[in-house]
């Protein structure tokens, strides 16, 4: 499956939301998509064993670790998880998973370095990381070079930090948003003034496009699951209010844990576990279910679990949270759709609302 | 007067009602008696209570640096709504 073209289909100027038509030679497919994931991916293979159905999602990702002790980057599992995006049809974005530090230290020899190693091993969409301080003359300059060494059916999606200078993000997004291009943002907790006013910038001009005028696609990528501090909104909404359109959360390997986080996180018990709650669009704990609606949901749901879903509890109420997620993004699309008051359809719900209240409508000033 | 408020709003207003009635009540009881909701949640809540005009606040006679709430009746603010959307009935067909 290839990407064809991205068309602005209806701009909503209340919520600042856009509704987007992806055509690919498979067919059409409209943005807010979760894109499989690193953990998606595996419990979709334990799935498969079972003859269970796999993920809609015409998008998927593979976040690669950076192996501490070897000082370079794992492709050990890419070629199993592209094989497996081919057989289901999906867009296959691999992504190197950077850290704050990572990202603020790279410079073009190493963007180019990651570029190089993904691009031989014949990615079809190549992540291209832009180190701070690059202005777009600049990155005009490296991106036509590289362009000029890969084939037509590669493609290169410019992978900016939220927390990117605010000048030099402007003047980037600005023109690579015109030229309708695979944006990519690394994301984080939104906790600092530039990653607002960055993305605030990014959905203005985002909003700027007419109906049926080409438009860029924009992918959200290592945001947290889950916004503790924002009401435990979950991320996927979180960057949906800030045009991403398709969403590929922080994946945590486990090979990079210490043992004693490892050994932690075996021993979690189910009143632990983060369920997903779609009356409050939220994520919540076994605790405050029993005293919100008298039953503990998450141990009931995993009393549910046959074995033959393939999965351990913990995994399955993974994979419900991420369909319900996508459930809820298409509630949104359907919104959109119809032209109803999106605005008031999201403050329908506690924890959209709450996240709305706090950090999108505040924004709009920007 | 009174406006229309979200369905999550509505639902924490139902649980307070059934506790509290027109009683005045602190913000601890309100957070006791909404035990899943954080501080932000909460405080979006009466927020969204006080723009709908469903809720009074007043300085606490005891210590002035604190407010109390008190609801106003679902009667009351229904009233009050079907009033406003009476009045913009008759505006429009005049």
């Amino acid at each position: 499956m290839f990407l064809k073209e991205i068309k602005t289909e209806l701009v909503d100027e209340d919520s600042r939301l856009v509704l987007k038509k992806i055509i690919t030679s498979d067919g059409e497919y409209r943005n807010r998509k979760i894109a499989v994931t690193n953990s998606i991916f595996h419990s979709e293979s334990e799935r498969e064993k079972y003859g269970k159905d796999v993920y809609t999602s015409p998008f998927q990702t593979h976040h690669l670790r950076w192996d501490k002790k070897s000082k370079s980057w794992d492709y050990s599992s890419i070629d199993k998880a592209k094989q497996h995006s081919k057989k289901y049809g999906r867009l296959f974005i691999p992504y190197h998973q950077k850290n704050q530090e990572q990202l603020e230290n790279i410079n073009w020899s190493e963007s180019e370095g990651d570029f190089f190693d993904l691009a031989d091993r014949g990615m079809n969409i190549i992540p291209c990381y832009v180190p701070l301080g690059t202005n777009y003359k600049e990155l005009k300059q490296r991106t036509d070079d590289l362009k000029s060494v890969i084939s037509k059916t590669q493609k290169i999606i410019y992978i900016l930090s939220s927390k990117h200078p605010v000048e030099s993000f402007d003047s980037i997004i600005k023109e690579q948003m015109k030229a309708d291009a695979l944006i990519g943002i690394n994301c984080y907790e939104l906790t600092t003034p530039t990653e607002v006013v960055n993305l605030s910038k990014l959905r203005k001009l985002n909003c700027s496009f007419k109906t049926g005028e080409h438009s860029p696609l924009i992918f959200a990528f290592n945001y947290p699951r889950i916004f503790i501090d924002h009401s435990n909104v979950a991320g996927s909404f979180v960057y949906s209010c800030f045009s991403a359109d398709v969403l590929s959360e922080k994946a945590h390997f486990l090979e990079n844990m210490p043992p004693h986080i490892l050994e932690k996180i075996k021993a979690k018990s189910p009143e632990e576990f983060y369920l997903y709650d779609s009356a409050q669009r939220g994520f919540n704990k076994s605790l405050t279910q029993k005293q919100w609606y008298g039953i503990d949901m998450t141990r009931n749901y995993m009393n549910s679990v046959s074995v033959n879903e393939g999965l351990m509890g913990h995994q399955v109420i993974r994979w419900q949270a991420h369909y319900n997620q996508q459930l809820d993004l298409e509630l949104i699309n359907d919104a959109l759709a119809r032209k109803e008051n999106v605005v008031e359809f999201i403050r329908n719900y506690s924890r959209w609302n709450v996240f709305w209240d706090r950090k999108v409508a505040p924004s709009f000033s920007i | 007067m009174a406006k229309a408020i979200p369905k999550w709003v509505m639902n924490r207003y139902s649980i307070l009602w059934n506790e509290f009635k027109d009683n005045a009540i602190t913000y601890e009881e309100i957070k006791n008696a909404l035990p899943i909701d954080d501080k932000n949640t909460i405080s979006v809540f009466l927020n969204e209570l006080r723009k709908a005009e469903w809720v009074d606040i007043q300085l606490d006679t005891q210590d002035a640096r604190k407010r109390v709430y008190i609801l106003k009746s679902p009667g009351q603010a229904v009233g009050e709504f079907e009033n406003v959307s009476e009045r913009n009935k008759n505006r429009i067909s005049r």
